[in-house]
């Protein structure tokens, strides 16, 4: 999807589907990352998505991180180097405060479970 | 044996009282024909409270500590029984899966239960259906009275239709949260069962697995039982089907749950967040593998999913 028109048509749908909130209460939007974090290094785009979201609603950006036990310190440490990276570069000027770090293991993964039946 | 015990609570005794040791405890002999004090009472009671409090995830502590005497029972008895676990122990007898109903009337814990479990069982399959309830495990069933959650898995809400409510009714005045774990049933079954509950705020519905079977019923017959609260938090996982929020909106107004977390929901994100847009204080948007971006525009507007 690296067509412009493309990404500005899914910039207006998805901030246009987010100011049907009017909620006063609404402060928090948190994006669940299950897969690879790495990823989000190539993810200009969705930095300019959630600016244009803020842009209509103001929210504290949470990214929270679940993965296997095991993986979830290095998960941590990737996101955060991607973070601040995106700060430097200003991708996330557009924030009152710098987004947070959550982290919860998966329930889902099955090396947990397993481990977890194991002992 | 009963010598040494009788000298080591004397001193004790005397350690706790800050008394002055005695003639007679120069010679210990003679202490056991004195009387001694009696043992100092055992913990009052809240802080026994806490001290279990603090172990409710612990349920093998929690046995242990139940079994030392009635106040650390009765202190332990509530959280050992607030959940209930229904699972299949002989995957080709139905009615066995209920049979723990009568143990727990029998010892009168059945209002101690505040949450029930129903597990798919080692078969795999279904097996949570209305034949599996005898007339005496319906009657048992229905004295569950303070249950506040009810999380099934593989519910097959088809099968308890007509007269779902003879089956979960006895819920209604205290039931919070349900958690549905691949439900079978029709959208429109779906928003008929979840009305059961007019308390009910969270909602958790995960449709990983899920095959839709034939309504066994016209759908058109099914007019919602109340209006649920749903001020709490809504989970969908891999729920595409917008027809039960649009069937709960139309007959009860919009929506007002105040946290959304959604995975794979395909159309559904708008039509939610307009129904609940005067209440939503936070949005859970998770990702898979792939472009975050991509996952964010597909799974937000319907133009694009």
């Amino acid at each position: 999807m690296a067509d412009p028109n493309l990404i500005d048509h899914c910039n207006t749908a998805v901030t246009e589907v987010f100011s049907t909130i009017t909620s006063p209460a609404f402060s928090e939007l948190v994006i669940v990352l299950a897969g690879r974090v790495a990823c989000l290094r190539h993810e200009a785009r969705l930095f300019e998505t959630l600016r244009r979201m803020n842009e209509i609603r103001p929210f504290e950006l949470v990214f929270s991180l679940e993965a296997p036990s095991f993986s979830l310190l290095e998960a941590r440490r990737t996101l955060e180097d991607v973070l601040e990276s995106a700060t430097v570069i200003g991708l996330l000027d557009f924030l009152d405060s710098p987004p947070s770090i959550r982290i919860a293991r998966s329930r889902f993964y099955e090396w947990d479970l397993f481990f977890l039946d194991f002992f | 044996m009963v010598t040494v015990w009788r000298r080591s609570k004397a001193k004790i005794n005397r350690l706790l009282t800050n008394e002055p040791p005695t003639a007679c405890a120069k010679h210990e002999s003679t202490d056991a024909a004195r009387p001694t004090r009696p043992f100092p009472s055992p913990f009052p009671h809240d802080i026994v409270e806490m001290i279990v409090a603090h172990l409710t995830h612990h349920h093998y502590t929690l046995k242990m500590c139940s079994l030392t005497c009635r106040s650390w029972y009765i202190a332990a008895t509530r959280h050992l029984h607030h959940t209930f676990t229904f699972t299949g122990i002989r995957p080709e007898i139905d009615r066995s899966r209920l049979e723990p109903l009568s143990k727990l009337h029998e010892l009168g814990l059945i209002p101690l239960v505040k949450e029930i479990r129903v597990r798919r069982g080692a078969g795999g399959g279904p097996w949570f259906l209305p034949r599996a309830f005898s007339p005496i495990d319906l009657q048992y069933f229905s004295a569950f009275s303070n249950v506040h959650t009810l999380n099934v898995e593989n519910m097959q809400i088809h099968r308890f239709i007509p007269g779902i409510e003879r089956y979960f009714e006895h819920f209604s005045p205290t039931l919070r949260s349900v958690a549905l774990y691949n439900p079978c049933c029709t959208p429109r079954q779906l928003s008929y069962f979840l009305s059961l509950f007019p308390n009910l705020d969270d909602i958790d519905i995960d449709q990983t697995d899920a095959h839709v079977p034939n309504p066994t019923i016209p759908d058109t017959e099914l007019v919602l039982f109340s209006a649920p609260k749903l001020q709490g938090r809504l989970t969908l996982r891999d729920f595409r089907w917008v027809e039960p929020w649009t069937h709960l909106t139309s007959s009860c107004g919009d929506l007002r749950f105040r946290h959304m977390d959604l995975r794979e929901v395909g159309g559904c994100a708008p039509v939610l967040l307009e129904a609940c847009a005067e209440t939503l204080e936070t949005l859970r948007f998770n990702t898979r593998d792939g472009s975050v971006s991509e996952c964010l525009w597909v799974g937000l507007s319907t133009d694009l999913s």
